[in-house]
């Protein structure tokens, strides 16, 4: 990958957010290099969602900067899609058309049988099937395979392997893999043992706040969280 | 893989272009599968009312009662009395006379072949002329049909006009005496009692001549017309595009947003085929109306001018799909959509509703429909109801992109 700058590749700084009276983010503040990956973890409804919405330019926080390569992305959120793939938590898919029709969506004209995306996901096969008659797995790769279609150097996955089986799950896995290793920057949530170990940086969500983790301390609370 | 410059993104042209090719052919698709539905449900529709049809008996409804009538022999004027009676159209609609002895008409209403019997006695009219009350006698079953109880009110209707019929003509009597009026009294009541006869037979001419309506010069069956396709439209199809608004598909009207694709553009997408595919059926049903009817006739602007009311259609659809998105609410549009249909007096008029509710049919979209499709193909064109009708669709159109745009941030 190449890069046009020094600076870090992800600066989040203080980023704060409600609804109404209850304070959902509270002070978040972490950064990430090129080809680094950023696990967000925390039990359901601890706001991870809310903060990947705010990173992908979903939605505004109440305070707080966000830059990427150094550009202020709240200042320019007609950007968010050039730099950032999202694949949010549901599909993102219009399930009465093919797999050919949804990625023509986010690709324009430039599916063809040759996209190296389609390898790497094991979409080639896939093309002329309707997405409703797709399993889980399928839908999620499809997902991704659209979600980095404008080859963003920034990816965010909510949640991309969850209630997946172990072979669908390897092969986001080998995907997210391959990103980082190109340079590209992740920012994911999960709750998946494997994708906390693909993590360079661990950040546990708790009442709003972010704690620093290492992969085993992640999996621990998490495990306290269950019980 | 390579950096982007940072660049400001709006949706390229080409993006909204394979955007609204998409939600076309995904309207498209979904048309057949729809279609082949409501054959199925008009099979089984038309099945069911034929079954209750004949179950219910069609003589109850389809055809007239025969009513048996006794008139005196010799009694000319009764006679010319009962003729006339016999001639007008509510009568007609209800009942077919039979001319009967007396004797005839108690053996056929024994054994059922007619299913009452008028017996008028001698000089009748005469008695009517002088003021004797001689008594009419109608025998009707107990256990009637539904014939039948229309016949005892007309019967009952009847008898109410003759009476406010000789309480005019006598008090007219009473006044002449009292006025000492010089022209022979007898000649007053005979030309009252004719004028009487003459408006109280012809009542639906007063009616005709003093037709206000909202609607202008709109006949029921015209206004049943419109009301019945519209209803048609808007339920069924209004279901059928469903599709097009899936709570699944939440995330990705969140994804296109990014993409640059906003609620607006989203909107048009939807809007366009719904639009196309109503503008053809609404053009469809009203032609087969002119080809089978002189009810509706074919102007060189009519089928330009349904566009509006497609469009506006596809707005209402548009705006109650989108603001149950998130719960896929067919149940609910259905629901919203037969009470606009009841609350806006199409069914019954807007007097029938309660005090507060009576302004409600006027700011309701199917009044607007109505009111411009009874414009365009009765009234002539009029651009305050060309601008109500396309004014209501963009504000519907509005409602439904905000409500789109509301969904974007919420999964």
């Amino acid at each position: 990958m190449q890069s046009t700058t020094t600076v870090p590749g992800i600066e989040v700084d203080k980023i704060t957010q409600t609804y109404g009276k209850k304070q959902i983010l509270k002070d978040i503040s972490f950064s990430a290099q090129k080809g680094s990956c950023v696990g967000i973890v925390g039990i359901n409804g601890g706001g991870k969602s809310t903060l990947l919405d705010i990173l992908a330019g979903i939605r505004r926080p109440r305070s707080g900067s966000y830059r990427i390569f150094g550009q202020n992305m709240f200042e320019n959120r007609s950007s968010f899609g050039k730099w950032i793939g999202y694949l949010p938590q549901g599909n993102p898919l219009l399930e009465d058309l093919s797999v050919y029709d949804n990625l023509r969506l986010w690709y324009g004209h430039k599916v063809t049988p040759e996209l190296p995306v389609l390898e790497k996901l094991q979409l080639l096969e896939l093309l002329p099937l309707k997405v409703r008659e797709l399993s889980g797995g399928m839908k999620r790769r499809l997902s991704i395979a659209c979600a980095v279609a404008e080859n963003q150097p920034v990816l965010i996955l909510d949640e991309p392997s969850s209630s997946l089986d172990l072979h669908q799950k390897k092969i986001i896995r080998d995907f997210i893999s391959d990103y980082i290793g190109e340079g590209g920057i992740v920012l994911l949530s999960t709750h998946d043992m494997q994708e906390i170990r693909l993590c360079t940086d661990l950040y546990y969500l708790e009442n709003g706040s972010t704690v620093r983790l290492t992969a085993d301390e992640a999996l621990l609370r998490l495990q306290e969280g269950v019980q | 893989m390579k950096l982007h410059p940072i660049q400001p993104l709006s949706a390229d042209r080409k993006s909204r272009q394979i955007y609204f090719e998409l939600i076309l052919k995904k309207g498209l698709l979904s048309l057949p599968r729809f279609l082949l539905a409501l054959a199925v449900t008009g099979v089984i529709l038309l099945v069911s009312a034929l079954a209750m049809f004949a179950m219910t008996g069609r003589d109850q409804l389809s055809t007239t009662i025969p009513v048996g009538i006794v008139i005196p022999e010799g009694d000319m004027l009764t006679s010319m009395g009962a003729g006339m009676l016999a001639e007008m159209e509510s009568v007609k609609s209800i009942c077919s006379f039979q001319y009967l002895s007396e004797e005839q008409a108690d053996a056929a209403l024994s054994d059922g072949t007619i299913q009452a019997a008028i017996y008028l006695t001698r000089d009748l009219y005469q008695d009517i002329n002088s003021g004797v009350n001689t008594p009419i006698r109608i025998l009707i079953p107990r256990d009637s049909t539904l014939g039948v109880s229309l016949f005892r009110d007309l019967v009952t209707v009847g008898v109410s006009m003759l009476q406010v019929g000789e309480a005019a003509v006598y008090s007219l009597e009473e006044t002449a005496d009292m006025y000492e009026v010089v022209t022979p009294v007898q000649t007053l009541m005979d030309d009252m009692a004719m004028e009487f006869v003459s408006l109280a037979m012809s009542r639906n001419a007063a009616w005709d001549s003093t037709l206000l309506s909202e609607y202008g010069s709109i006949t029921m069956t015209g206004f049943y017309l419109i009301t019945a396709i519209l209803a048609f439209l808007s339920v069924f199809f209004g279901i059928g595009f469903s599709g097009l608004y899936e709570a699944r598909e939440l995330a990705l009207e969140k994804c296109l947003s990014r993409k640059g694709i906003g609620a607006v553009s989203r909107s048009l997408a939807r809007l366009f085929p719904m639009t196309a595919v109503l503008f053809v059926l609404l053009s469809a049903a009203l032609s087969v109306a002119a080809a089978v009817s002189d009810l509706v006739t074919m102007r060189w602007y009519l089928l330009p001018a349904l566009l509006p009311a497609a469009f506006c259609l596809a707005c209402f659809i548009h705006m109650i799909h989108s603001l149950t998105l998130r719960t896929s609410g067919c149940l609910f549009y259905l629901l919203v959509t037969v009470l606009m249909f009841i609350m806006g007096s199409s069914l019954f008029p807007a007097s029938s509703l309660p005090r507060i509710l009576r302004p409600l049919p006027s700011v309701l979209p199917v009044h607007v429909w109505q009111k411009y499709l009874s414009d365009v193909l009765w009234n002539g064109f009029s651009l305050r109801s060309f601008l109500s009708c396309l004014l209501t669709g963009l504000v519907m159109a509005g409602i439904g992109a905000l409500a789109l745009k509301s969904h974007e941030y919420r999964q």
